[in-house]
């Protein structure tokens, strides 16, 4: 770890929340916008979106889980 | 083309939606580096972000103005504007790039060169907005305007300009706020225009951080003019 972000050690607990933040962020800004309109232009049906929506959230949530655990694990 | 039905809430939501997320990212990012860093991460990322989303809405790729006069007569649609673009536009951008760069720098990435944890952030934001992309301008938070080549409805040089924007500005982040390092491309002229190509010692040098986000900010507008010509050539006349 550099320099600059030494003191990460004492604000694990912290950046657990800020991980936190980003998904609920994260979730908040795919449900609310889901919910007001689907289906998503060029797509033909509202499922179609939903699994679009569901398929490419994967990856988001995953680097957030995976963050949320790493930085819980590291002292 | 079809659009959704106008839905007076979705600006309202949008707005008030990232206002609060970039008080609850201001404030992680001030426990982790500071008040003062990250103030200077925020205004960076307006800098950053403004006159190249302006350029592109005066270029007329895209408007946002898909609201207005819906909720009363004049009404631009959003309350609070940074030249052409909504204000929640900006406060997103550093949203994405100070959550980008806590998540990759500080946790998952943290011990991996910078090149690769900007990356990395780049890529989380590219996957970001091809969620959100398609559903905000279906519900016309933003409206496609441009005929470029487009996937679900968003042009592809969107994609590459999102991933860009984190990509440098996340260099530029480390670089500059957060570190005090040269650049590589730009520390000749660095060291005519402040005399040293590094900055000196742990303080934000607002001339060397502004400096490198213009001359970085010319160089993506240019690489996106040309690169949308060539997909577009490519897509529309020899596929």
């Amino acid at each position: 770890m550099d320099e600059t972000l030494e003191g990460a050690t004492a604000d694990r607990p912290k950046v657990i929340g800020i991980v936190g933040a980003v998904i609920v962020s994260v979730l908040f800004i795919f449900l609310a916008v889901l919910a007001i309109g689907v289906p998503i232009m060029t797509l033909k049906s509202q499922w179609e979106s939903a699994v679009y929506s569901i398929l490419i959230f994967l990856p988001v949530a995953t680097v957030c889980v995976l963050a949320a655990i790493k930085s819980g694990k590291t002292p | 083309m079809k659009f959704l039905p106008l839905n007076t809430l979705s600006p309202v939501i949008a707005e008030l939606g990232f206002s609060i997320l970039a008080a609850l990212v201001f404030y992680a990012g001030s426990k982790r580096f500071g008040t003062k860093k990250t103030a200077i991460f925020f205004l960076g990322s307006i800098l950053w972000t403004g006159p190249l989303e302006n350029f592109a809405v005066l270029r007329g790729a895209y408007t946002y103005y898909g609201y207005a006069n819906l909720i009363y007569p004049n009404y631009p649609g959003y309350l609070t504007w940074l030249g052409l673009l909504p204000f929640w536009i900006v406060l997103g951008w550093f949203v994405f790039a100070m959550s980008g760069f806590l998540i990759f720098h500080d946790v998952l990435l943290s011990k991996k060169r910078a090149l690769y944890q900007a990356a990395a952030s780049g890529l989380f934001a590219v996957n970001i907005d091809l969620m959100m992309d398609p559903i905000a301008s279906s519900n016309s938070l933003w409206i496609w305007l441009t005929g470029s080549f487009k996937i679900f409805g968003v042009p592809l040089f969107n994609f590459v300009g999102w991933f860009l924007l984190i990509f440098i500005y996340d260099l530029i982040a480390q670089h500059t706020i957060f570190h005090s390092k040269p650049m590589r491309g730009l520390s000749g002229v660095e060291r005519i225009l402040f005399r040293s190509s590094e900055p000196a010692g742990d303080r934000v040098e607002g001339k060397r951080l502004v400096f490198r986000i213009v001359t970085l900010e010319t160089v993506v507008i240019i690489f996106l003019t040309i690169l949308t010509a060539l997909i577009d050539y490519v897509a529309y006349t020899v596929l």
